[in-house]
């Protein structure tokens, strides 16, 4: 942090309510996205796994890497609370663990009538394509920080 | 008008997956360790709607909405790229697959504990 730059962050950080309401608004929007998402790629507990929840969290983990090395940039909003209101709200909110989870257990226990060797991999390939997705957010974010300066 | 619902119990899982990251911050945790503990806690918290009557298909409030903007699948993806960009390999490795793991134990544990109160009450 530069001279100053403590001062600036203490008078730009928002106030606990506006944190929330940030936090609500994103996380509202993020789910209905991703239950919009779903209505075209329904999940069928019966015959895992759940295609929309896949979609939903390689994205999100794409667009979240891409917001950590381009954080944008306004008058009105600062970083931290567009950290808030887009990292933590929308992508937070568009991504899930609880449904990936349906998916892990079904693989665990061999239950549905997916084969279950496969929905190890659908599982597994799901993690790594996340963080691989992140990777390559990371990667296209720092080139848009250095394309604009 | 199901998707306006889903959209506000998001709005409140997000503020709750916010608020006990606040929490384990203010405890002197990191970042990762809230995610764990919301992803295993929202793992658990589906376990006991997958087993009410009518299950996820007919509570898409609570299971799209409120659990799935408490729970994330983002951040974790994020932490573990930045892991690895880092060195941070065994790290990078493990906090995933624990955390995958945790949450089907959790999911088992929930469906007991569901089977075990629906026997009771």
């Amino acid at each position: 942090m530069p001279p100053g730059g403590a001062a600036l962050t203490v008078r730009t950080d928002p106030g606990l309510p506006a944190r929330f309401g940030l936090v609500f608004v994103g996380g509202a929007v993020g789910t209905l996205a991703r239950y919009l998402l779903s209505l075209a790629l329904p999940y069928d507990a019966a015959h895992p796994p759940g295609y929309a929840v896949l979609v939903a969290n390689v994205l999100g983990s794409f667009l979240i890497g891409v917001l950590a090395a381009a954080p944008p940039r306004s008058d009105r909003l600062g970083a931290a609370e567009w950290r808030l209101l887009l990292g933590t709200g929308v992508l937070g909110g568009f991504t899930t663990y609880s449904a990936f989870t349906l998916d892990a257990f079904s693989a665990a226990v061999g239950y549905g009538d997916s084969a279950t060797g496969w929905l190890v991999w659908f599982v597994l390939g799901q993690i790594v394509a996340g963080v691989a997705a992140a990777l390559a957010g990371l990667a296209v974010g720092h080139a848009l920080g250095r394309s604009r300066g | 008008m199901t998707w306006l619902w889903v959209a506000l119990a998001g709005g409140v899982g997000a503020v709750l997956r916010y608020s006990l990251t606040l929490l384990h911050v203010r405890a002197g945790k990191t970042s990762r360790v809230a995610t764990f503990v919301t992803n295993v806690i929202g793992a658990f918290a589906m376990a006991l709607v997958v087993s009410i009557p009518g299950g996820i298909e007919q509570h898409p409030v609570l299971a799209a909405g409120l659990l799935g903007g408490f729970t994330t699948f983002s951040a974790a993806s994020l932490d573990t790229a930045e892991d690895l960009r880092e060195g941070r390999l065994v790290q990078g490795v493990v906090l995933p697959l624990a955390m995958v793991a945790s949450a089907v134990v959790a999911f088992f544990l929930g469906l007991m504990v569901y089977g075990v109160l629906d026997a009771l009450l």
